[in-house]
């Protein structure tokens, strides 16, 4: 199909190169500098798409953000992307856009017929009942809706973030924007200006090259270019196109979003697709300009009708014009720009419908001067034709009425225009209410944010020479608001406005017959709201905006309601019979148009998309086989299966070594801060449950930390490396959250006491050795410290030399056996590593992991703190009274232990159980009942903590947590499981192996 | 027994220590240097800041006063003292004099109200160079590192991407070093990789000597000549 | 994302900083001595208003220092900086 719409001159595009594209499988020629509804227009291709509801034909209303109904799938494969508005979507070789729709006959436009039978809330009213079936109906409703796919396949583009600062950030490079930036930049300010369009320029660029758009007496274009080359030159200013500014955050955070490849196709090589960009800027200027709203009146959504600005964006920037016969529909001044514009580019205007009586003004005088027919007073009743306008109904008003004159004109487009809605979003989403402005009949910005200003059309100043005056001034404000000096200069002149013919409010055309009766005159295309369901929601009780909302749909959108929003409010208002002022807006938030995915995420993907914590000897268990498990942001190893092992064989196989020979586990992730200073005895003594003044050089203590509630929240060992300083371990997931809690404690509560505490988790590398045989272990690799039983004391430590590498040794046990612990630099962690693995050969040492770690300390009924205890559990619900300091008279957590509801009965305790099916392991989390039997909802008395299967002990086991659990030994309580079944348990102490711990004193 | 082997947290990334540009990019082109000063000597001092005493002491054994002004660095004989907290400094010297250094500040501070704490083991040091230096930080970053806001001689602890660091400005705007815990060396260098990749990244060899400006004209400098 | 003015560094943004709970809260000289009601209002009850509120951050991810701050919980205006320790009034000036 040939360009049967394209202009024979005109427009910013470039008729030299031709570009081929693809629309639901036709091929089509475009030019560089097109965008895809451009394209489409130019090749006579006016049905697009139908309807979400109706399925009625529709065409292309806008150019711009404001389009609801060129929604297309553009790219295939991993890039493809739904909802893309054509209408911003740059040309390019090759592009492939679809619909879901039909465009041709379509069975389910059937709906049309039955329209009256779908009403506002239909979904509501209709797919209520059984509510089981939703997913089912929503399916469905989803799959007609067509509103796009995403991907399946891996994304295999790359996207980014960036942070950016700048004191002053202009959004919007219209004309406002433009002198802003220029003034704020030439004031020396670090400027950031913003546009959404490939090119800055804004309204300047959908204007024909007139004298009355001139600019300092230069062409607009020349303006625009030169201003943008000036501000490229400076080395502080940064020009952002193809990126929209679609969050307005606090404290003047701005969120960005930079296209930098679907324009292309595809992103440069090395590149990304798009760049989220987070700027914080110390001034904005919000010049974010105006969206036209269309009028509403019957079948005012055929295939043909437009915003009368879309029609001549199209002509001037595009040169293509939609259609060759036009109506212009208005009830303000700037639509005659476009009867002037289509009449320039040859089209005939068949006619100026304006519902205002003898319009006077400038641009009128040269209409008529063009021997263009003006219908004043008049309105379009409604549209004719099918797939496309063929002619329109006018007739008279008389006040809102008809007068019941009407006749007809033939035409293939009607242009209208209901005046212009400033783009207050941004200014809005920090929770600013937007105010009515009768004269102008808009919504304008309210108060300024703090350090934000508004300039351009979005402050209701609709002519040039005014636009360019305040974003001169606003962009001087703006710098030195920031601290800079504004530099001498005029503004930016343009000839003054002609005369001007104030705007009429005409928010619904009458049709002569009652609203629900009459042609659909639609307000919301994307969702097919018409005037008549906003007016059946007022009769069904809904008042306040945000419920019609709901209940219509009414600006529900991927357009967010841009076209459509405020014609519907003004409908909803004068149903209610109140103001637009009263009745007001929905909320604006964040995004202005929608954001990708990927943009989001950024780099935040894939292998990068959260810190892996690597121990020092990482590549060694790697190459060793480890499988790892994710223990906060730590890889640790999980376990290491040899060929042909199952899961739980490789447990029994690392268990029963380390019970009988020896064993290593990578121990480097526990938490470890060093703490020292004249008041740490005292500072230690208020933080741990157990006394930590009385402790000897040389020796470590186990402690338990409370929250001032009475809760465990995490434990630990500590070691006395001297006076007043000490090397306490936390849990590895609880090392940064018990750094903060020291810190608090020090900076908020007790500043005058002398501590410090440094974390140095990651300075040691830790290697447990634990087993009967740890001892000859560790004696084949140190000859500088004496590892005779009692010269080397369980509960104490050792400072030497492992491998030639100076190390502190512990003697500490999590496993019940003999065991050491060695720290060493962890730059030397690896190779300690691999010596201990040497020195173990001979004793079959296995290196074991953190599934067999977990069933070894279980086995003792050594408590993980996060794990058996879930912030809701204090030492005496553990039964680790021991641990607390009887003579201490004040500790963190001390006095919530003798909260009335502490030392009541009935709390769940730490207890152990045997499941009377050894071979069973109970899954860990299961609730804990005492009659399986017992009508739903049972009655709950505790549940599984921790739970495992052991080969030493030849049976499963499991700790948990039952009321009063630990009078309760011998008892037997029940687990139903989902699958029905119900495994039984008895109760027994938590202590499975080697009770009166002799292994570890060996 | 063999003479014990240090390796730094960057050794799963071979490239990192054989100075080979990253995939498929030459250095002629790059616009940004990567690189490891590994084992240096990274030592936690803690004390007061109105304590004179321990200033006294610190201003006798580094040969330079101790930096009072937040987010500053100072550089004495062979050591490189940031600013970390009020009570809190960072204290860089040359991998070679680690334990001298260590040793020394101990015993000069022995009777103060502070303390050493060796954290040698615990961080690396990456260096980050070049003409888009600065955008590869800002895609991490929220700090203002413009040379009208972070000037030479700046230092801050911040986060980069999702890991902890501290930061120094070595050369505003162009030289940055960043200091970051052992076991989130890995995954910073990964993300420093793949976020200069657009500028054309250069890898170079390790060096584990510490970046002096009496010994600026050092490899830092050819990188930044060579973009 | 706010923009904190730490009272060390300097503005900062907000994923620098831990929020550390509402501020001023003292914690009773002798726990031992307080009545279980006491304890319970020093535990549990926090003000949440809506309008001026007195809290506690931390620059967790910078000088480490705990700091008060007053914050307008409606517009998220911050009204005040402090050190901790430093009285109202003085932290008005260095704000």
């Amino acid at each position: 199909m040939s360009q049967t719409h394209r202009l024979s001159q005109g427009g910013g595009i470039d008729r030299a190169r031709e570009l081929t594209f693809t629309f639901n499988g036709r091929r089509y020629q475009g030019h560089p500098g097109d965008t895809l509804a451009s394209a489409l227009l130019a090749n006579g291709v006016s049905v697009i798409g139908r309807s979400f509801k109706y399925h009625r034909p529709r065409g292309i209303v806008g150019a711009g953000p404001e389009e609801p109904n060129a929604i297309f799938q553009v790219g295939t494969g991993a890039t493809t992307r739904p909802d893309q508005r054509a209408t911003q979507v740059e040309l390019f070789d090759g592009l492939v856009a679809s619909t879901s729709a039909r465009l041709g006959f379509d069975p389910l436009s059937v709906n049309n017929m039955f329209a009256r039978m779908l009403p506002a809330g239909f979904y509501y009213k209709t797919f209520k009942w059984p509510a089981t079936y939703w997913p089912r109906y929503e399916e469905k409703i989803r799959a007609v809706a067509g509103i796009g796919e995403s991907p399946i396949e891996p994304d295999a583009d790359r996207y980014d973030h960036m942070n950016a600062h700048c004191d002053v950030l202009v959004v919007g490079g219209g004309p406002a924007g433009l002198a802003a930036a220029q003034r704020a930049a030439s004031a020396g300010a670090r400027v950031i200006l913003v546009d959404e369009n490939p090119a800055f320029g804004g309204s300047l660029l959908s204007g024909r090259d007139a004298p009355d758009n001139h600019v300092d007496g230069r062409s607009n274009r020349d303006w625009i270019a030169n201003t943008v080359a000036e501000l490229a030159a400076m080395p502080d200013v940064r020009l952002l196109t193809r990126t929209t500014a679609f969050g307005n955050y606090d404290h003047n955070f701005i969120g960005l979003m930079e296209d930098r490849g679907d324009y292309l196709g595809q992103p440069a090589a090395h590149g990304v697709r798009h760049r989220l960009w987070r700027v914080r800027a110390r001034q904005v200027v919000l010049a974010t300009g105006a969206l036209e709203r269309p009028l509403v009146f019957g079948n005012n959504d055929r295939p043909g009708v437009m915003t009368a600005s879309a029609v001549s964006i199209y002509i001037n920037r595009y040169g293509v014009t939609p259609g060759y016969r036009a109506v212009v529909f208005t009830n303000n001044d700037s639509a005659y720009g476009t009867a002037l514009d289509l009449h320039a580019a040859g089209i005939d205007v068949a006619a100026v419908v304006d519902v205002r009586r003898r319009p006077s003004g400038a641009l009128a005088a040269a209409v008529r001067a063009a021997k263009i027919p003006i219908h004043d007073g008049c309105t379009l009743i409604k549209a004719r034709g099918g797939r496309r306008v063929r002619s329109v109904e006018i007739g008279r008003l008389s006040g809102e009425q008809l007068t019941g004159d009407r006749w007809k004109i033939s035409c293939d487009l009607v242009a209208s225009s209901g005046g212009w809605s400033p783009v207050v979003h941004l200014h809005c989403h920090i929770g600013s209410k937007p105010v009515w402005d009768d004269q102008a009949a808009c919504f304008l910005p309210g108060a300024d944010n703090p350090g934000q200003t508004s300039a351009g059309s979005v402050t209701g100043h609709f002519n040039l020479r005014d636009c360019l005056a305040q974003g001169f001034e606003r962009g001087d404000a703006a710098a030195a608001a920031a601290g800079f000096e504004p530099t001498a200069g005029t503004a930016p002149s343009a000839p003054a406005a002609g005369e001007t013919m104030p705007i009429r409010p005409f928010w619904l055309a009458p049709s002569g017959a009652p609203i629900s009766r009459g042609p659909k005159q639609f307000v919301d295309f994307q969702n097919d709201t018409s005037a008549a369901d906003i007016a059946l929601a007022v009769r069904e009780g809904y008042e306040s905006v945000e419920h019609v909302k709901r209940y219509t749909a009414l600006g529900f959108g991927t357009d967010q309601g841009k076209l459509g929003n405020i014609n519907g409010m003004a409908i909803l208002a004068a149903t209610l019979g109140k103001s637009i002022a009263e009745t007001g807006t929905t909320t604006f938030r964040p995004a202005y148009t929608p954001i990708s995915f990927g943009a989001l995420a950024g780099r935040n993907a894939g292998h990068l998309f959260d810190p892996e914590r690597k121990t020092a000897m990482h590549e060694w268990h790697a190459a060793h086989g480890a499988l790892f498990e994710n223990v906060g942001q730590w890889k640790r190893p999980w376990y290491y299966p040899k060929d042909g092992e199952s899961m739980q064989e490789s447990l029994d196989r690392e268990c029963q070594t380390t019970r009988t020979a020896a064993g290593v586990l990578d121990a480097s992730t526990l938490g470890k801060i060093e703490v020292h200073g004249a008041d740490a005895d005292r500072f230690l003594d208020l933080i741990y449950t157990g006394a930590r003044r009385n402790m000897k050089t040389g020796t470590c203590r186990y402690g338990l930390m409370l929250h001032e509630d009475g809760m465990i929240f995490d434990d630990g060992v500590t070691a006395k490396l001297g006076d007043n300083h000490y090397f306490l371990t936390t849990t590895t997931g609880g090392a940064a959250g018990v750094m903060n809690w020291l810190e608090a404690w020090h900076q908020t509560e007790w500043p005058d006491m002398d501590v410090f505490f440094t974390s140095i988790t990651d300075q040691w590398a830790t290697i447990a050795v634990n087993g009967p045989k740890s001892r000859e272990v560790l004696q084949a690799l140190c000859n500088d410290i004496d590892f005779d039983r009692d010269a080397f004391a369980f509960m104490t430590f050792r400072e030497g030399t492992v491998a030639g590498v100076a190390a502190r040794v512990f003697r500490i046990s999590f496993t019940g056996e003999l065991a050491f612990e060695i720290n060493v630099d962890a730059n030397h962690g690896r190779y300690v590593w691999e010596a201990v693995m040497a020195a173990g050969a001979p004793y079959g040492i296995t290196v074991y992991g953190t599934e067999t770690m977990h069933i070894l300390r279980a086995e003792k009924g050594f408590i993980v703190a996060g794990q058996d205890t879930d912030g809701s559990m204090t030492p005496m619900d553990m039964g680790m009274q021991w641990a607390v300091g009887k003579k201490k008279t004040d500790f963190i957590g001390m006095r919530s232990l003798a909260r009335p509801d502490i030392v009541a009965s009935g709390r769940k305790q730490f207890v152990g159980l045997l499941p009377t099916d050894g071979t069973v392991v109970l899954p860990e989390g299961a609730q804990l009942v005492d009659d399986p039997q017992a009508p739903l909802p049972m009655p709950m008395v505790g549940h599984v903590s921790s739970s495992y299967h052991s080969v030493t002990l030849g049976h499963s086991f499991a700790l948990a947590l039952v009321k009063d659990g630990q009078s309760r030994m011998g008892e037997t309580v029940y687990s139903p499981q989902p699958d029905g079944s119900v495994i039984a348990a008895t109760i027994a102490g938590p202590v499975f192996y080697d009770r009166e711990g002799a292994r570890q004193n060996v | 027994m063999s003479e014990p082997v240090m390796e730094s947290p960057l050794i799963g990334r071979p490239h990192s220590i054989q100075g080979q540009p990253a995939d498929g990019q030459s250095a002629a082109q790059s616009g940004v240097s990567l690189g490891e000063r590994p084992f240096l000597g990274h030592f936690s001092l803690r004390g007061k800041a109105d304590d004179e005493a321990l200033m006294a002491a610190c201003s006798r054994v580094f040969g330079i006063a101790l930096p009072k002004t937040p987010n500053t660095w100072v550089e004495g004989e062979g050591v490189v003292i940031g600013w970390m907290g009020p009570t809190e400094w960072l204290v860089l010297v040359a991998a070679e004099t680690r334990h001298e250094w260590l040793i020394s500040l101990r015993e000069a501070l022995a009777d103060q109200h502070a303390g050493v704490v060796d954290l040698s083991g615990g961080q690396t040091l990456i260096t980050l160079a070049g003409e888009h230096a600065r955008d590869v930080l800002a895609k991490g970053s929220t700090l203002d590192l413009h040379p009208r806001e972070a000037q030479a001689g700046f230092c801050t602890r911040s986060t980069l991407a999702k890991s902890a660091i501290f930061l120094r400005v070595v050369e505003a705007g162009e030289r940055f070093e960043i200091v970051v815990r052992r076991s989130f060396a890995d995954y910073l260098w990964q993300w420093l990789v793949d976020a200069s990749e657009e500028y054309g990244c250069e890898i170079l060899p390790a060096d584990a000597t510490l970046a002096l400006s009496a010994s600026a004209d050092n490899d830092f400098d050819e990188a930044v000549n060579a973009s | 994302m706010f923009q904190i003015d730490c009272p060390w560094c300097g503005p900062r943004d907000q994923q620098e900083f831990s929020y550390a709970g509402e501020g001023g809260i003292q914690r009773p000289q002798d726990p031992s001595a307080t009545t279980d009601a006491e304890w319970a209002d020093y535990l549990f009850m926090r003000r949440n208003p809506r309008g001026m509120h007195h809290e506690q951050w931390r620059h967790v991810h910078g000088c480490g220092q705990f700091f008060q701050v007053t914050r307008h919980t409606v517009t998220y205006r911050i009204e005040s900086i402090r050190r901790m320790g430093e009285s109202a009034a003085a932290g008005g000036e260095s704000s």
